[in-house]
Formats: structure tokens, sequence, C-alpha cells
């Protein structure tokens, strides 16, 4: 129902429809028949159609006259997209459509892309992808006094501390501390990548060199005590 | 001074073998008269038809007028029985002969054959308020407006395309219409 006002004719709403010629022909007689009877629709319709009649006199005097505009619209060269076409072609249609210097950039982008993905995978031959990487944590090696040997025939006196845990049959014992070590990202999250690294993973610790054992005979940097010989005089 | 009498006035006087009296009525009426006959008929040529017959059935009938109702409304039903004896006569016509069958006479318009320069001033004046009526429009009732009268679309057509209820539309540009309707009683026309 429209809101137009007249709520009291069932069909009202039909005065547009009627008015365009879109309302069904048996509709159309009914609407007809009520529209010789019905003053309130008579002159709501009179109303809308003086209305329509306005904008359409509008439409002719201003618009109807005018030629219709030719648009032409300069697109560029396409690709015919029936034929079946390889990558180079596509390509090189793709690059057909942009300007020179442009054209230039997007041919040197991709073979500087081409050739760091041929050197990646020529680099990473020998080697498997590193999707996982292991993280390890250089423990130094730190050993252990060696426990002395029971003689035979000595006893053994075992001193047990407060608080120490008496190992178990069939568990691992860890003779020095460790780290937990976790896999590179995106493994990270998964709580199963976090595993312990004992010292047989672990790098040897390098050698400190002994203060004694220094040469400085081909040694001509500067150093304090020639200053202060210098000064000194 | 006819032009100050109402319209009841001027249907007494009319009666009584005044015929400046109905001349009067004529020229107050005729566009609106002429607009419902297009309203209902479509096409300009019918609708002057119509208009014309139904002034003159008016005039046949000036003493039947009891003034229960308003002339407006008078005039309107004796124009809609114009207009509905006129497509009737079309339909018969139709089935008779099945011409226009292809409807290429459709929309043929009709240039007033008198156009003096006082009515091109009052046309060019009424364009402009049209103008300003239609613009003032809120822009959805606006837009059917235009889908409508400009680009002669079906009510569907224009359903589908901004996806929207067929009620909606319909609802919409009747709206519009009576929008317009008031706008330009507002400011109406002096007519020379």
């Amino acid at each position: 129902m429209l809101n137009n006002g007249n709520k009291e004719c069932p069909l009202a709403d039909q005065i547009v429809s009627y008015m365009y010629g879109e309302i069904g022909d048996r509709s159309e007689l009914e609407f007809e028949t009520h529209l010789a009877d019905c003053m309130t629709c008579t002159d709501e319709f009179a109303t809308v159609s003086q209305a329509r009649f306005s904008v359409y006199e509008w439409q002719k005097e201003e618009f109807a006259h005018l030629p219709t505009p030719e648009i032409v619209i300069p697109y560029p060269s396409t690709v015919d997209v029936g034929e079946t076409i390889g990558l180079a072609a596509a390509v090189r249609a793709w690059l057909g459509r942009l300007s020179f210097p442009v054209a230039v950039a997007a041919a040197l982008a991709v073979c500087i892309g081409l050739g760091l993905l041929a050197l990646n995978l020529i680099g990473r031959k020998d080697q498997p992808i590193a999707v996982n990487t292991v993280i390890q944590a250089v423990i130094p090696n730190i050993e252990t006094p060696a426990r002395p040997v029971p003689e035979p025939g000595m006893v053994e006196t075992v001193e047990k501390k407060v608080g120490e845990r008496t190992p178990q049959p069939g568990k691992a014992v860890l003779s020095q501390p460790h780290r937990l070590v976790k896999r590179s990202s995106p493994a990270v999250n998964n709580p199963s990548n976090i595993y312990a690294v004992g010292p047989k993973q672990a790098a040897p610790a390098p050698k400190t060199p002994a203060l004694n054992a220094y040469d400085d005979s081909d040694d001509n940097s500067l150093r304090l005590a020639d200053l202060f010989d210098e000064v000194g005089g | 001074m006819l032009q100050t009498r109402t319209d009841e006035q001027l249907v007494e006087l009319a009666v009584g073998d005044n015929a400046e009296a109905f001349g009067e009525i004529v020229r107050r009426w005729e566009r609106k008269i002429f607009a419902l006959c297009f309203g209902m008929l479509g096409r300009e040529d019918d609708a002057r038809d119509a208009a014309q017959e139904a002034f003159i059935a008016a005039y046949r009938n000036l003493k039947t007028f009891r003034g229960e109702a308003r002339v407006s409304s008078w005039l309107h039903r004796i124009a809609v029985n114009q207009c509905l004896t006129i497509k009737r006569r079309q339909k018969t016509r139709a089935e008779d002969h099945f011409d226009n069958e292809d409807g290429s006479e459709e929309r043929v318009f009709v240039a007033s054959p008198l156009r003096s320069p006082a009515r091109i001033t009052e046309q060019t004046e009424r364009m402009d308020l049209v103008r300003q009526a239609v613009g003032a429009l809120p822009a959805d009732l606006r837009q059917v407006v235009v889908m409508k009268e400009f680009e002669e679309m079906t009510f569907q057509e224009i359903s589908e395309t901004l996806e929207l209820p067929l009620s909606t539309v319909k609802s919409r540009l009747y709206t519009a219409l009576k929008q317009l309707r008031m706008r330009l009683e507002r400011t109406p026309v002096e007519v020379v």
C-alpha cells in the first residue's frame, strides 16, 4: 500500500502502475472501473498526472531534441581472451600496455627477482631449506670431576645431602645444567619443539690464551710505557 | 472581472449562457485536464483530443453540476470518462485493423501549433520551475523520476537496477510526483 494518504481505496496503490501502463490487463480493467466511480482516486490520479506531465514536458523541451552523444573510449589494444596464451606472451602483453620507462623497470624487477630465486635455489642445493632451523645455545663443556673409582676392598660411603634426589632406575640423570632450546618460528609455539640439548650437542669451548705465553717482539703498536718514557725524557 | 471569480461562480455564470465564464474555466483547467488525459492515454495527440472532448462534454452538461463536488473533481471525472471512451475505441480499432502492432507510433510528439511569444515565455518559466523542483527532490526520489521519465525504464528494471522491492520503487515515484506537484503549486506560473 502506498503512503498516499488515501488509504480508504484498496486500489489507490495502483495509480502509478496504471499511469505508466504497467498494471496488467486484468488489473487495468478493474482499476478503470474503479476510477470511473471513485472521485478521490480520480483527483489523486489527476494530481500525479499533472506532476508527471510537467516532468515529461521538461524532458521533451530540454533533452529530447538533443542528439545522443557518440562516446568513444580509447581502449588500449587488448589481448584476445579467447585465445590460449602462454606465460611469456601474457607478460609481453602486460608489458606492452605499460609506458616504456615503466616497462623497463618492471622487466628489470622481474629479472632481479628471478635471479635471486635462482641463486637461492643453487645455494641451498646441498642443504635442506631451513624451515625449522634449530638455534642451539652454546653450552660450555664444564668438566665434572671424575668420580674416584673405589678400590676393591674399600667401603664406599655415600653422603646423601638433604633434598638431593636419588636417581631412579630407567631415568636419565643430568650431570650438568641443561638449557631449553626452542625451534625457530613458526614452530616456536609448538610445545613439542622445546627440548633439552645435552652436553653431547654442545660445541667445544674455545681455548683461553695464556697470559704468559704472549710474544710481543712483533708488536709495534704504541704502548703506555713508551709514552711514559718519552714524557719522562 | 472573471479572473477573480471562483470556479463555482464561473459555472453558475456559464449555466446562465455566459460563454466567457466557461472560457475562463477552460483557460484555468485546460492544462491540468490535458495532463490527466496524458496520464491516462500516454500520448500527446490522444490527450489533446480527449481534453477537447472533455470540455465539450462539460459544456453540454453544465446543468448537471449540482455543486456537491468541486468543479475540479467534476471536470476530472468527465475527463476520465472521455479517456476511457477513447481507450476502448482504440482497442476496438486495433483489434479490427491490427495496426500499430510494433508500437512505432508510440511517443509521437506533436508541437503545439500556436506558440506565441507569451506562450514561449510562460513555457520557459515553467521549465525553470520544474527544473528547480526536480533538483530540490531528495536524491533517492529524484533518481527514480529520472530513470522513469528520462530513461524510460520499467518499474521492474528500476527495481533490479537499484536492488529495491518493486513496491518501494512505485512508492518512491508516487511520493516524488506528489512532492513535485506541491512545489509547483506553491509557485504557479501565471498563464498569459
